[in-house]
């Protein structure tokens, strides 16, 4: 037992502790950003509860939405979950070291299952524990609702885990049979990552659409009570909670079947993940050690201009690691979505509505949504905002090649400019048709695309200014890393400032041409405030490559 | 071929100094052993040559192209090879010589022949292309002795070479560093293992504490020390400044 402790306190603490290089500041900035990120959510999803309270009078209704709180907690274990798990249990870097010492390989997976089942539990807690207070004061719920829901946050993990674990093994058998482990890892998540949102978005566009028919309408009804079948013991604990009478019994019975249900079925699950995943701990353990006995293949040599070989560089090496491939590429996807998320609810507005007027103006919708779109193309800088960092040690033998700063600049640029870009057009592009004005498009095609590549030439330019090289997880260049947060925030800012603009002058009753006006001067001041930036940046590129001490 | 010319180095805001009015200069055709105790400064004079560390103070030039104002051309003159592997692990041996083809401009058939020569002199034919990731240590240094060579520089330069090799492969090493100076070119290397230093430099310099504290011609320093082993000069003007 001593060990099992041993194991998993030297787990928490390599995860937890702070680098002694980290600067207090950057930890600061870093701690911040995600606070008010996540109050920012709670709040939203807070405000919301607090609206419908009428609603939770009814304790189906409570129910259905304390399901879907599970059913969300449960999809945020899954998708982050398997990453976890994956890279904890399975594609672990430190497997050869916990086998060479002295403890049972048993308390090294139980250790390692605990770390991630704790950490996802911990997570479920941070997204529901607010929710729950929250719905359980509005629906002036019984003390109950607080005993089970508190008892359940320590044991949802276990059946997304399980399905984590089923999922993950024809993926790890199929890395097992390729050369690039790391890029079968991504494809996949990126797939699972997009199929989430591409439901999410399907969502949205249903229910969103004010001319849905009665009968469609039935069916999504229809639709979601199937769902909460299928996923029953979540049902059975929000039946639970919601003290809902159910199989014939009355409120007492039923929320004690109900509750034997849920941790009951949740232990059976907890069971299967032990041993489905000490079984895959031991395969991937022995695959580990397996040498790679395979003929190489007669290749030949290829020549291309070195601009080309430093570009194949960098994109070989962001996906050294899944997690960093992750990092770099999942985050293309998000404008695209975001732009769906946005546009097709105002799309269906403008289709019921016209024009519209007010906070429903078609025009003023729009606005809203480029400057988010704007916002959002901040995250097509991610991958360039970390190219310097995420050379580390490997940048000395970039200082040794024959090539210029401004070479190697150029290339890591284009390299993320190959698919920054796209996505920009493309997310631009689908916005114009999916609510179409002549006036935005000319307006959005000629901000937002170029304002795409300024984020990315300045991430690259705003790393180099001062990389973070020292660390021994390439994890450790693109997480926690300050100065590439601040500059991934400074361009947010412009959109961020048109959407407050555009409220606060929409409140204050301005002509909606005038806010208009004032929204797309801001976004066209971004971009000319970055290019400005990236030019002052640019000159001193040899400065700040010089005095980069390896 | 190599100028060094009043270098220094400090750390910790200049209160360590590194590097402290170091000058050398290497000739063509010969093999120049950079020797000193851990910490002496050697990895640091060798990164500032190369040009990974920026030069506070002095000059460096290599083939007459100083490494500060005019670095491209004075890399474009030199082969390195650093005590570390290579950390272009996602790469097959080949996939990471045509990189290093590709920015020093070498032709494809060049690249051949210097490779396939320097593969077979190392046994590393099977592995060339499979990852680098899956190589050993002494495979990776050795793929790195390719990849300094496959331009064919004048000047080579490589910091404890022989770490991690075996005794065939170190044996082919110093035969491929004897090849280069009789092909009128340098070698500047620096290591700990006095005994190759002693059989294969024409001449060596000794670095304690930052200063060069002995250089000069091998045959000469034995003579003037009565003849005394080089260990045993290395010991009686540096040997007791080991800071590791």
């Amino acid at each position: 037992m001593n060990s099992y402790f041993t194991v998993l306190k030297a787990m928490f603490k390599n995860k937890l502790r702070i680098s002694s290089e980290k600067s207090k500041r950057s930890v600061f900035a870093f701690f911040i950003f995600i606070g008010i990120m996540y109050f920012a959510v709670m709040f939203a999803l807070i405000s919301i509860i607090v609206e419908l309270k009428q609603l939770f009078a009814v304790p189906e209704a409570t129910m259905i939405l304390f399901f879907f709180m599970l059913m969300t907690a449960g999809l945020i274990v899954l998708i982050f979950g398997i990453v976890s798990l994956v890279t904890t249990l399975f594609l672990a870097k430190d497997t050869d070291f916990y086998s060479i010492l002295p403890v049972k390989s048993s308390v090294v997976f139980a250790a390692k299952l605990s770390y991630v089942y704790i950490s996802e539990a911990v997570i479920v807690t941070a997204v529901l524990l607010p929710l729950i207070i929250t719905l359980g004061v509005v629906a002036k719920a019984w003390a109950w609702f607080y005993v089970i829901s508190i008892a359940m946050l320590a044991v949802i993990p276990a059946f997304p885990l399980l399905v984590a674990a089923i999922v993950a093994i024809p993926v790890m058998f199929i890395a097992s049979k390729l050369k690039n482990r790391g890029v079968v890892a991504l494809i996949f998540y990126l797939v699972l990552f997009g199929g989430f949102f591409g439901l999410y978005i399907a969502f949205v566009y249903v229910t969103t659409d004010i001319n849905i028919s009665d009968e469609t309408l039935y069916n999504i009804v229809n639709g979601i009570t199937a769902v909460t079948y299928v996923m029953f013991p979540y049902r059975a604990l929000a039946s639970a909670v919601a003290g809902l009478p159910t199989y014939g019994l009355g409120v007492g019975a039923s929320t004690a079947v109900n509750t034997v249900i849920f941790f009951g079925s949740s232990a059976a699950l907890f069971v299967i993940l032990l041993v489905l995943g000490k079984f895959m701990y031991a395969q991937s353990a022995k695959a580990n050690n397996q040498t790679d006995n395979s003929k190489a293949k007669n290749g030949k040599f290829k020549s291309g201009s070195g601009l080309k070989a430093l570009m194949k560089r960098e994109y070989i090496s962001s996906l050294r690691t899944t997690q960093v491939a992750f990092q770099c590429y999942a985050v293309f996807i998000l404008p695209i979505i975001m732009v769906f998320v946005l546009f097709i609810p105002f799309r269906n507005l403008s289709h019921a509505l016209g024009d519209g007027v007010g906070f429903l103006d078609k025009r003023g919708n729009l606005m809203v949504g480029f400057s988010t779109l704007a916002a959002m193309l901040a995250t097509l800088g991610n991958a360039a905002s970390t190219t310097f960092s995420r050379e580390g040690g490997a940048m000395a033998s970039l200082k040794i090649l024959p090539v210029s700063i401004k070479q190697i600049l150029k290339a890591k640029i284009i390299a993320w400019l190959v698919i920054a870009l796209p996505v920009a057009a493309v997310s631009v592009m689908v916005a114009n048709i999916l609510v179409f004005d002549l006036q935005f498009m000319f307006l959005s095609v000629f901000s937002l695309i170029p304002l795409a590549a300024m984020f990315v030439i300045f991430g690259a330019l705003w790393d180099l200014k001062s990389p973070k090289l020292k660390w021994t997880d390439p994890m450790q260049a693109v997480k926690h890393n300050g100065h590439t947060t601040i500059g991934q925030l400074l361009c947010m800012v412009g959109g961020l400032l048109s959407i407050v603009l555009y409220f606060s002058l929409l409140i204050d009753m301005t002509d909606i041409n005038t806010i208009i006006t004032v929204c797309w001067s801001v976004i066209y001041g971004t971009l000319v405030i970055f290019a400005a930036a990236n030019i002052y940046l640019y000159k001193k590129v040899e400065a700040y490559y010089k005095r980069i001490e390896i | 071929m190599l100028e060094i010319s009043h270098v220094s180095m400090a750390y910790a805001n200049g209160n360590v100094k590194a590097v402290d009015d170091l000058s050398l200069s290497l000739k063509p055709g010969e093999i120049f052993g950079f020797l000193g105790a851990n910490g002496a400064g050697k990895t640091t004079t060798l990164k500032m040559v190369t040009g990974i560390l920026p030069i506070k103070s002095g000059n460096i030039s290599i083939c007459g192209h100083d490494i500060t104002s005019d670095p491209i051309e004075a890399k474009r003159n030199f082969g390195y090879v650093p005590d570390s592997p290579i950390i272009f692990d996602k790469y097959t041996g080949r996939e990471y010589i045509d990189f290093l083809g590709d920015i020093y401009g070498v032709d494809k058939e060049q690249r051949a022949r210097v490779s396939a020569e320097l593969l077979k002199r190392f046994s590393l034919e099977d592995a060339f292309d499979k990852r680098i990731s899956g190589y050993s240590h002494g495979m990776k240094q050795k793929i790195a002795i390719i990849g300094a060579l496959i331009h064919s520089p004048s000047l080579w330069i490589l910091d404890e070479p022989m770490m991690g090799l075996d005794p065939p492969s170190a044996l082919a090493l110093k035969e491929l560093m004897k090849h280069h100076r009789d092909e009128g070119k340098t070698v500047f290397f620096s290591t700990h293992v006095l005994d190759v230093a002693e059989k294969i430099c024409d001449r060596v310099a000794i670095i304690s504490k930052g200063k060069l504290v002995l250089c000069g011609d091998m045959d000469e320093i034995k003579k003037a020390q009565g003849d005394e082993s080089l260990e045993e000069i290395f010991m009686s003007v540096a040997g007791g400044d080991s800071h590791e």
